[in-house]
């Protein structure tokens, strides 16, 4: 009965940090929403392909 | 009632919908065209039509099936993003939470290797995803493992905030960036 009811609080505990989190979320994008449309409009270099992680190894 | 692994599944799709509207809002032209989704069965079947990268360094050195697969079954804080025009496959991403959640990483980013309507925008679209999700879990860092390097390509991930070395470890070939509070 104690496992039953620690999970149902886990659960209820998950829900509400599920709601804080997306709370997070968006205060933190309301914040950096400038910051967000200056990256957007940069001038990228022209690149194509592998942009992070491991390249291909060279035999 | 939610288990740990749906809140991140939760958490992963109100990041990709929250990064489609802010870039739409930015570039209004992209509206009707610009798709964020999970890396699903389109997206890897998309991705194995692209062709290779002409140039060597700019090649692949994973399967993204694989990894999917991996992340997917190892990591529940994990990210994946698959970036489209409308129907065209342009840019893939997988990164995942460190163990003590203090970074979001992107672990493993490709553009398609060919000129493609979103190119200059995969990075950026990505980097939000990573950051909106550290946003969530209250990663202190983002960070993008094993940039690729290239003088102008380097520039590039510091103009867009990725100007720190990794501070957990000066050996790691990572570039961090800090997310603000």
């Amino acid at each position: 009965m104690a496992a039953l009811e620690n999970t149902a609080k886990d659960h209820t505990n998950q829900d509400d940090n599920l709601d804080e989190a997306l709370l997070r979320m968006k205060k933190h994008a309301d914040k950096t929403r400038s910051s967000f449309a200056r990256m957007l409009k940069l001038k990228a270099p022209s690149v194509t392909g592998r942009l992070a992680g491991p390249a291909k190894p060279t035999k | 009632m939610l288990s740990r692994r749906h809140k991140y599944e939760v958490i992963r799709q109100q990041v990709l919908l929250l990064t489609l509207q802010e870039t739409v809002q930015n570039l209004p032209e992209l509206a009707g065209y610009l798709r964020l989704t999970t890396i699903n069965a389109d997206a890897l079947q998309s991705w194995k039509n692209w062709p290779e990268a002409e140039d060597v360094q700019r090649q692949i050195g994973w399967d993204w099936h694989e990894v999917r697969s991996r992340y997917r079954r190892n990591h529940p804080a994990s990210i994946e993003l698959a970036i489209w025009f409308d129907e065209s496959l342009c840019g893939l991403m997988i990164g995942k939470a460190s163990r003590g959640k203090l970074v979001v990483k992107i672990n493993y980013l490709q553009g398609l290797p060919i000129d493609h309507p979103l190119k200059g925008v995969i990075l950026p679209i990505a980097a939000r995803c990573a950051e909106h999700f550290a946003a969530a879990i209250e990663a202190k860092w983002v960070a993008i493992q094993d940039p690729m390097e290239e003088p102008g390509l380097l520039d590039y991930y510091r103009d867009l905030g990725f100007d720190q070395t990794d501070p957990f470890d000066h050996l790691n070939n990572a570039l961090f960036k800090l997310v603000e509070d």
